[in-house]
């Protein structure tokens, strides 16, 4: 029985993988198959609020600049860096000069030490940042989250990044080393942790942040509460958390509709709060290696094709139901489990191992014509009849 | 005697600083705030305020402040009473009782039963009326009270607004500039007298057009005044306690249907 199960299981694997090449070069598939690269069960997790959190991350105020005015910022940012705080995030790029006064102003200010800007690099891999009479592009980190296309939904995000040879550090990674302490920077390991891409610990949107409009936070008797904080400067709505507002909107895990069509959830600079956020709190999380995942996967169409070739051999009317209850059951096992390691912080792809462990289980029937095909051939020892 | 001096010396700093490292986690923000909080001495809580060890919160029917602090816990508080400082930590809010995987199992069932929520799309645009809306006290309110609130709904941009009285006997008018959506007067024989009728409004403007105001009269009665409605309204009350109404809900129905507002 092993045998026909560990033969049914090769083959099947085999054929599952001529399939997908096929299902992912033929241009017809397109459409399904990037519907299937935005999707994963993991979603289900923040979307349905599976394990949410009543604590907030108080070391991180948000500052919403809406349309204000470069003088309202600049305003604004004077009044931010009296209060003292750690370090001061303006994820805005100011790309050309606009008004002596406002600009001046502005430039004095994004020049303090404790003061992280921001610039983007496009597809060619071109710089764009602020003007440089503001600041020197050393200044600033890539507010890019990740550099994997065709994903539209921000999962993971790069810390680092080799443009042309040379190191570039992101947005929440400067952000993050200037507010830890250079020993506890070095204990957790973060450069290292952050050389490949990371799955984003998300804490939730703006909400789960202190945030102010540039208002709010200018008529505040006692501003006392940014002292030694992160504060970010950015776009959160007009006004705030306007959820038709898509300016500088990205699509997230949180995003309560998990497939199809929907509008995107998240304010960038909130995405990068829960990135700094995470980093600080060095809660980052543990992906499984593709090859973990190969081996999860065979040895879970194996068990399968073992069960069900026996399963076949016991039930004759009603082997067809119960093997179709029984993969339902493993189908909902299996996500249970997926979601569960994700609270704990571990990160298993669990899509492939049950489209390959299903078909698997339907290869079965196939491998048994095929058996019977080669028994009129030649001898072949085998369980099944 | 220097050696004793010294070691308790660096005993009190010992003291002081694990203090603070221990007490510093109880620094509380406002975090979020609905209706008219306020602290005492008529501070207003806003957010983003410290609450300071010598503050007293007060809170009103229909409000709701929550507090944060450094560790990131969420306190609420909607209560109507007074909070001291050393009171907020017995209004820490708790985690939601539900497992994981009950949510999880809730989940699978609501699929299996397809019981989605329904989306209903409409094709359409609002264009609601972004003004100052008054609330209280309502067009026409005879008031018998030694302060009056006045309150309003601003859904205009402007955060700063003019809260505009006018003493209709003396043709007065007086001015504030204000940046909540309300104000408390007192009957205090010059902003507020008894036995005077008012007209107040509230614009985002120092100078609005004043044919084009929405104003709302108020009508402050004086003791004689207010024992005769009373007595013209006891019945009424009567009957509504014989049906079961609250004080509360009494006070509300008059105030509205015969604007006698106590």
């Amino acid at each position: 029985m092993f045998r026909d199960a560990l033969f049914s299981t090769l083959l099947s694997l085999f054929t599952c993988y001529v399939l997908s090449l096929l299902f992912l070069n033929l241009s017809f598939f397109n459409p399904i198959a990037k519907a299937l690269k935005d999707f994963s069960f993991l979603d289900v997790y923040y979307a349905e609020k599976l394990s949410e959190t009543k604590k907030i991350d108080s070391s991180i105020v948000l500052i919403n600049v809406e349309h204000k005015d470069r003088m309202a910022i600049a305003l604004a940012l004077e009044e931010v860096l009296k209060a003292d705080p750690k370090v001061v995030g303006f994820d805005i790029i100011l790309k050309e000069p606009k008004g002596i006064k406002a600009d001046t102003i502005l430039a004095d200010l994004l020049n303090k030490e404790n003061v992280v800007l921001s610039h983007t690099t496009d597809n060619e891999e071109n710089i764009i940042a602020n003007y440089p009479f503001f600041a020197p592009l050393e200044h600033s980190g890539y507010v890019n989250f990740n550099f994997e296309e065709d994903n539209s939904v921000i999962r993971e995000f790069n810390g680092l990044y080799y443009n042309k040879g040379l190191e570039m550090e992101s947005f929440g990674y400067k952000i993050a080393k200037r507010y830890m302490p250079k020993k506890q920077w070095e204990a957790n390991n973060i450069k290292d942790k952050l050389r490949s891409p990371r799955v984003i610990n998300y804490k939730g949107d703006l909400h789960k942040f202190i945030n102010f409009t540039i208002d709010e936070f200018m008529t505040l008797s006692n501003k006392s509460l940014l002292k030694d904080k992160i504060v970010l400067i950015g776009y959160l709505g007009t006004p705030t958390a306007n959820i038709n507002d898509v300016e500088d909107k990205h699509f997230t895990p949180l995003n309560t509709i998990t497939s199809g069509k929907s509008i995107p959830d998240m304010y960038g600079v909130a995405i990068h709060a829960n990135i700094i956020s995470m980093i600080i709190e060095n809660t980052f999380m543990y992906r499984i290696s593709t090859f973990w995942i190969v081996v999860f996967t065979f040895l879970c169409s194996l068990i399968v094709s073992i069960y069900f070739i026996w399963l076949s051999k016991r039930l004759k009317i009603s082997y067809r139901t119960v093997r179709k209850l029984m993969l339902l059951v493993f189908t909902i096992l299996l996500v249970w489990l997926t979601l569960w390691l994700f609270k704990k912080g571990v990160v298993l792809k669990s899509a492939p191992i049950i489209f390959v462990t299903v078909f698997s289980a339907g290869f079965i029937k196939f491998y048994k014509h095929l058996i019977r095909y080669i028994k009129t051939k030649r001898k072949f020892k085998t369980y099944m009849k | 005697m220097e050696r004793i001096f010294l070691s308790r010396l660096i005993i009190t700093i010992f003291l002081f600083i694990s203090s603070n490292i221990i007490f510093g986690q109880h620094n509380y923000y406002v975090f979020k705030k609905e209706g008219n909080p306020y602290f005492k001495e008529n501070k207003k809580v806003e957010r983003g305020e410290p609450f300071l060890k010598t503050d007293i919160l007060i809170v009103k029917k229909k409000d709701t402040v929550i507090l944060v602090n450094e560790l990131g816990e969420i306190f609420k508080i909607s209560e109507p009473m007074s909070y001291s400082f050393s009171e907020i930590k017995l209004y820490k809010h708790k985690l939601e009782e539900d497992s994981f995987t009950r949510k999880y199992f809730k989940y699978v069932w609501k699929q299996f039963t397809n019981q989605n929520k329904r989306k209903l799309e409409s094709g359409v645009v609002y264009r609601e009326k972004r003004d100052i809306k008054l609330k209280y006290p309502i067009d026409s309110a005879k008031v018998y009270s030694p302060e009056v609130q006045f309150s309003w709904n601003n859904k205009t941009e402007s955060k700063e607004v003019y809260f505009f009285l006018k003493d209709l006997e003396a043709n007065r008018t007086i001015k504030l500039r204000l940046n909540g959506n309300s104000i408390m007067l007192y009957l205090d024989n010059y902003l507020l007298n008894s036995n005077t009728e008012y007209q107040w409004w509230v614009d985002t403007t120092p100078f609005p057009d004043l044919t084009q105001i929405e104003f709302h009269n108020l009508n402050i009665l004086d003791k004689k005044e207010y024992q005769k409605l009373e007595e013209e309204t006891a019945v009424l009350i009567k009957t509504f306690k014989i049906l079961g109404f609250t004080e509360e809900e009494i006070k509300e129905a008059i105030c509205v249907d015969y604007k006698f507002c106590r």
